[in-house]
């Protein structure tokens, strides 16, 4: 099957050619993190993570939504997801491959990195996280590999992948569960002191995973001989709808807990995300721009359910997209760190080498999907046609 | 085999190039890796020089995890001095030159230890260069 | 019995993650590196510190005891405040303690200068999110850091409630001069996380910690609290004493009088 990915037609060499392109740059700033250490990064002793760990969070929660298709297909039986569940699983494959990429990027000793291995520590929420990552994207691979290995010769799928399938499930909830851990034990930092961080990580999950998933398909739509089906995408879109208003509904419960008690402390991160504390507040456009994004996404999704085409839905859920972009991949993190455990406030801006790192890494991860869905797309039309 | 032709020359080329270090020397000589400098006019080592040359590395590792991790500061005994287990401060005190010490088998096996990153190589004096 | 490329690449591959996969499970369940919670109640040695800010204060401009801890353990002093290193040093008293400062507190009270460090927890968040256990405590409850295992994630920092940690963001060696360098301490590479160790190489060998030492105004007490006739337990008798964000239930070693 993997031969599928050597022939295309000119647009996908484009792609191709366009995403390696776009992966030079970081590359060049890369060797020179290593060579200089991380002073090259817009990170600080106060904001000691930044725009990496920030996409490495976000990018979970895209992985951990694949399930969004997997759970209607597998568990309630309905069909009509079966055209999708592949492309999810596939669009986790590299998600996670993404994950493991950025928490690499974001290392001061790269070349220690088997230390995670030859001295597991339990104790530590990354070391789960390492461990449900590394068996996610095991366990995605093998099922989805299998899948359309068996599509691809026309024979039933092999008994034995249905516990994995039925395993896959509580393990995508999980590692965004141990994501959202990582940050939510941690004493000092109030903004992420929250019970309901696990919740509303996997509330904008399956908001944002899912909006990715159905403008992936779009496209495909539009560019392959394969059609996903709309009337498939339109009811993904629906388990958007209703992830989002959940994910909308936790931040006023955030907004109504630190400000209604009124303890200084759980009220300083917010109000310097989205106000603006003492002067400084580099993000809080940002995060104004995502709850507009977020209600104005939702607003669309709302009305174009009942409409022939299909405009309005993508840009709904572009908007959906980037309005939990910015608040997970961009004002949670940082947010954490401000004001600091000495109440003063150091601001962070990504550098230049965050920024080429990061593209490239999409670009890593978006050409491996683009492979991925290559192999899907010739063995179905081929099938099909 | 299909594509014989191009698979067997292939892999002898591999076998070649992947054993160069090894014919590279037995044809033109390997060049004699001198005894490191010792500067000083103490009589032992912490231990024998057979197993120094093999198993510095390991004693140097088993001293760091010992100092270091188990908070075990004791001395070592070598003939009648004893020595804290300190590659700075006990090593380098006698090998007291790391070009003529350390560097010279290091660059010659081309091996790049972590050490000097963070630990201090003595002075380099002039009669030691 | 057949056996054909694709089956035996399946089969080297599951028999080679199988073989990672146990060898971190024995590693994990023989629990080498694994702090365990241990009841604290037996044990004789808990090393402390007890700092007198009135004694302090006499002399606001005085750095000797950073300057001893800088010079003695080659920590480099980096003037952007992004960067910084640093293992002992002086922040004002509203920063340090703000749930202890209130509307009427004395201006000078506000902005007298504190001495902080790395607090050396009884219940250290930073070792508890380690991934390495590069950091970890010890039986006399230093906190220590491996510099060596260390993978520089900076979980530790974000962990850490007090703002103790820095990270090496670029090599230290180019910014401290060979002639300031204390041959007989290493230095620390680009990419590890440093801080105060209680100068845990100069009391295992019977030491006062440097900061202590270089105090003309006997300021700080470092010793025993497990001991009760210990001189810092003997200084702490009825004596109203801060702890910075007890609440968090770190329990830090570090006592302010005032």
């Amino acid at each position: 099957m993997l031969e599928k990915v050597l022939t295309g037609k000119k647009h996908y060499w484009m792609l191709i050619g366009g995403l390696l392109a776009l992966m030079i740059p970081g590359i060049f700033f890369y060797v020179k993190q290593i060579q200089e250490g991380l002073a090259v990064t817009g990170m600080s002793r106060d904001v000691s993570w930044g725009l990496y760990i920030s996409q490495f969070t976000f990018l979970v929660g895209v992985a951990a939504s694949a399930v969004v298709v997997v759970i209607p297909y597998y568990l309630h039986n309905i069909k009509q997801f079966g055209r999708l569940v592949i492309l999810g699983e596939f669009l986790a494959v590299s998600a996670v491959f993404m994950c493991l990429l950025f928490i690499f990027a974001d290392m001061g000793q790269p070349f220690r990195i088997l230390n995670v291995l030859l001295y597991p520590s339990p104790n530590s929420l990354m070391f789960w996280d390492t461990v449900a990552l590394l068996g996610y994207l095991v366990l995605n691979l093998v099922i989805a590999w299998t899948a359309l290995s068996a599509e691809y010769k026309g024979v039933p799928v092999p008994g034995w992948i249905t516990p994995l399938i039925y395993l896959s499930i509580p393990w995508a909830i999980s590692i965004h569960t141990v994501t959202a851990f990582l940050y939510a034990g941690l004493p000092g930092r109030p903004l992420w002191l929250t019970s309901i961080m696990g919740a509303r990580f996997i509330a904008s999950a399956f908001a944002s995973g899912p909006s990715l998933l159905i403008l992936l398909c779009l496209i495909v739509r539009k560019y392959t001989s394969f059609d996903p089906g709309i009337p498939q995408l339109k009811a993904v879109a629906r388990i958007v709808i209703y992830a989002l208003i959940i994910n909308l509904f936790f931040i006023i419960l955030e907004f109504f807990t630190a400000y209604y008690s009124g303890i200084p402390s759980h009220r300083h991160s917010l109000e310097y995300l989205y106000f603006g504390l003492t002067g400084n507040g580099s993000l809080v456009w940002f995060m104004r721009i995502s709850l507009v994004l977020g209600v104005a996404g939702l607003a669309g999704l709302l009305f174009q359910s009942k409409r022939e085409n299909t405009t309005l839905l993508t840009v709904s859920l572009i908007a959906v997209f980037f309005s939990v972009w910015l608040d997970k991949g961009l004002g949670l993190v940082v947010g954490g760190f401000i004001p600091t455990p000495f109440e003063s406030i150091t601001e962070y801006s990504p550098a230049i080498t965050e920024i080429a790192v990061s593209l490239s890494i999409f670009a890593v991860g978006f050409l491996i999907l683009t492979m991925l869905y290559k192999i899907v797309i010739t063995i179905r039309v081929s099938n099909e046609g | 085999m299909y594509d014989g032709m191009k698979i067997i020359p292939g892999i002898i080329l591999f076998i070649v190039l992947v054993s160069f270090p090894v014919w590279y020397d037995s044809l033109n000589g390997s060049p004699e890796l001198s005894d490191p400098e010792l500067t000083h006019g103490k009589k032992y080592c912490v231990m024998p020089k057979e197993f120094m040359r093999s198993n510095h590395m390991v004693l140097l590792h088993e001293w760091r995890d010992s100092v270091v991790r188990d908070g075990n500061r004791g001395k070592v005994k070598a003939g009648s001095e004893a020595y804290d287990k300190s590659l700075s401060n006990s090593c380098m005190k006698c090998h007291a030159s790391k070009k003529n010490f350390c560097d010279r088998c290091h660059g010659r096996l081309d091996v790049n230890p972590a050490c000097w990153d963070c630990h201090n190589p003595p002075e380099e004096t002039a009669h030691a260069n | 019995m057949q056996i054909n490329r694709r089956d035996f690449l399946k089969k080297a591959g599951i028999a080679g993650v199988s073989l990672i996969a146990g060898g971190m499970l024995y590693k994990v369940f023989k629990g080498d590196d694994i702090i365990s919670v241990t009841d604290q109640s037996n044990v004789n040695t808990r090393w402390a510190m007890l700092i007198d800010m009135k004694k302090c204060a006499g002399k606001p401009d005085c750095t000797d005891c950073i300057f001893a801890c800088n010079k003695g353990h080659n920590v480099p002093e980096i003037a952007d405040i992004r960067r910084e290193i640093k293992w002992i040093w002086k922040a004002d008293f509203e920063s340090v303690f703000p749930e202890n400062t209130n509307e009427y507190t004395d201006a000078s009270v506000r902005s007298q200068n504190v001495i902080v460090a790395c607090n050396h927890c009884e219940n250290p968040p930073c070792v508890r999110v380690c991934p390495v256990g590069a950091t970890w405590k010890r039986a006399d409850g230093i906190v220590m850091m491996d510099h060596h295992r260390c993978i520089g994630c900076r979980y530790c920092m974000a962990a850490c409630p007090y703002g103790s940690r820095s990270f090496n963001w670029k090599d230290p060696r180019r910014i401290l001069s060979r002639n300031d360098i204390n041959a007989e301490y290493p230095v620390r590479t680009k990419g590890v996380v440093e801080k105060c160790n209680f100068c845990a190489e100069r009391i295992d060998t019977g030491k006062q910690p440097l900061c202590v030492e270089a105090c003309t105004e006997r300021a700080i007490l470092f010793g025993n609290i497990a001991d009760s006739g210990s001189e810092i337990r003997r200084a702490l008798k009825g004596k109203h004493v801060l702890r910075r964000k007890a609440e968090l239930g770190t329990n830090p070693e570090i006592y302010y009088l005032i």
